[in-house]
């Protein structure tokens, strides 16, 4: 099925729309949330995010852009969806190989 | 392993695998010398998995430690609990090879007993001549706390008079290691609990085991104890599957302290299970802080973890062996690979460097997936 994601605006000019578009992809095919919910100001608490929701979504980070991401101390302080697709593009972007 | 504990050397490095698969972490503790030949005969290498092995050798080790001999231990009066979290797992992953990748029309007929997570408790059963209550508890990272709490129970209700208690694992097969890199909690380069940038932990394996008895039972015999197990507390968070709960793991300490009959003022260490992921570590403090109230700030409170490695259901009784040596020798080990404090785990962690402290009572924390969490009180004597 698929859904319109909303776009996550405004970004911090280091981490390419690209990234986050695929991100927040990742992020609507890996969790069990109606994709109608995922809106950048819903809080993970709303969306009922639990541990295995991000380690799904961490796993399929790895698919998508091979590189293995940590369960890091950023985690912790995201509250909405908007801060947590930030934080796993950021995290990526940094670790991504030059094309 | 207690010294390396004392001096802050790890025993984390890179793994030796016995088959390559791709994988991004390849650090863990991992007993690169150990060779279970030996150690054992042919009889007992063709039915010992691994975690067997490290489990008979603890065994053998504690009983000869604790000056008991064979007709002590023989009988119904002697229970055997060897906790583990996957059991025979190598055996497994060298029967799923033989039969998936290899083809084999004959698999190693054995594979049953070695794989099933009893064998290191009965075969240290065998060993010892030990005919009571024997039994494997299967609880992930808390199960040989457990293994040791359940122990106590039973000898402090008089169902035994002797409990060889302890747990067992040894979980570093190719697919174990990336069935849990794939959880995202595998720290790719250094461990580093409560330490600023932490972010994940690194496996180990192993095997610790103790004897238990009654004070009236080691005096009957003119034993002599090194300390005592005072206290087991034991809670299920009933919550989150991965994420800890600080109101459960502070309940299993608050349980610890009742059942040893001592307020939380009488703690002066705490063995955390400071995993070095960014949850325990921060939940743990939270837990921890409850518990000791205004003493939080003074009580020593460190990770063995980088040292051993997270030895899942091994991990409760390694890190009890090195909490007792550390109240025998009134010296606390340091939580290496720190680097600055983070605020949300605002303990005294004794970063990087051990040192001699006066305490009588200490706790040691076991907080498994699933939300099972166990805390062990022991009393210096």
């Amino acid at each position: 099925m698929n859904a319109s994601i909303t776009p996550i605006t405004p970004l911090p000019s280091a981490i390419p729309e690209a990234i986050a578009k695929r991100v927040m992809a990742v992020i609507a095919r890996e969790v069990h949330i109606d994709p109608a919910k995922l809106r950048g100001e819903a809080t993970l608490a709303e969306l009922s995010f639990d541990s295995v929701d991000v380690v799904m979504i961490l796993n399929g980070i790895e698919e998508e852009f091979g590189v293995y991401v940590p369960v890091e101390q950023g985690f912790t302080d995201v509250k909405t969806l908007q801060d947590f697709v930030m934080l796993v593009a950021g995290l990526v972007s940094s670790q991504a190989k030059p094309a | 392993m207690w010294w390396a504990a004392r001096e802050g050397r790890t025993g984390c490095r890179q793994i030796a695998y016995r088959r390559e698969v791709p994988h991004q972490i390849s650090i863990a503790a991992q007993l690169q010398d150990f060779s279970a030949e030996e150690h054992f005969d042919a009889a007992q290498c063709a039915v010992y998995d691994r975690f067997t092995s490290f489990a008979v050798l603890a065994a053998l080790e504690a009983v000869r430690d604790a000056r008991l001999n064979a007709s002590q231990l023989h009988g119904p009066r002697t229970a055997v609990i060897i906790g583990t979290g996957v059991g025979g797992v190598e055996s497994f992953d060298d029967g799923c090879h033989q039969l998936y990748a290899e083809a084999r029309s004959r698999l190693n007929p054995m594979t049953i007993p070695r794989v099933m997570a009893n064998a290191a408790a009965s075969h240290v059963s065998m060993q010892l001549g030990a005919r009571g209550p024997t039994f494997a508890v299967c609880s992930a990272c808390a199960s040989a706390s457990q293994a040791i709490g359940i122990g106590l129970q039973m000898v402090r209700a008089g169902v035994v008079d002797v409990a060889v208690v302890g747990g067992s694992e040894a979980p570093i097969t190719p697919a174990v290691m990336r069935g849990w890199e794939s959880m995202r909690v595998l720290a790719p380069q250094a461990c580093r609990p409560f330490s600023q940038g932490r972010n994940g932990m690194m496996l180990g394996e192993g095997a610790g085991v103790f004897v238990l008895e009654s004070l009236a039972h080691l005096r009957a015999r003119g034993g002599s104890a090194q300390v005592e197990l005072a206290g087991y507390g034991t809670s299920s968070d009933a919550g989150d599957l991965l994420r800890p709960d600080a109101s459960g793991a502070a309940d299993a300490m608050r349980a610890a302290l009742e059942s040893g009959g001592v307020s939380a003022d009488s703690v002066g260490y705490v063995n955390a299970h400071g995993t070095g992921t960014v949850l325990n570590d921060v939940t743990e403090t939270a837990a921890i802080r409850d518990v000791l109230g205004s003493r939080a700030d003074q009580v020593p409170v460190s990770s063995t973890k980088p040292i051993h490695g997270h030895a899942l259901g091994a991990s409760g009784a390694l890190e009890l062996a090195v909490t007792v040596r550390a109240l025998d020798e009134q010296f606390v080990p340091p939580t290496i690979n720190w680097v600055d404090a983070d605020p949300a785990c605002n303990l005294d962690v004794v970063p990087n460097t051990g040192r001699p402290c006066e305490f009588d009572y200490a706790l040691s924390n076991s907080f498994a997936f699933g939300g099972i969490n166990a805390s062990l009180l022991v009393r210096r004597i």
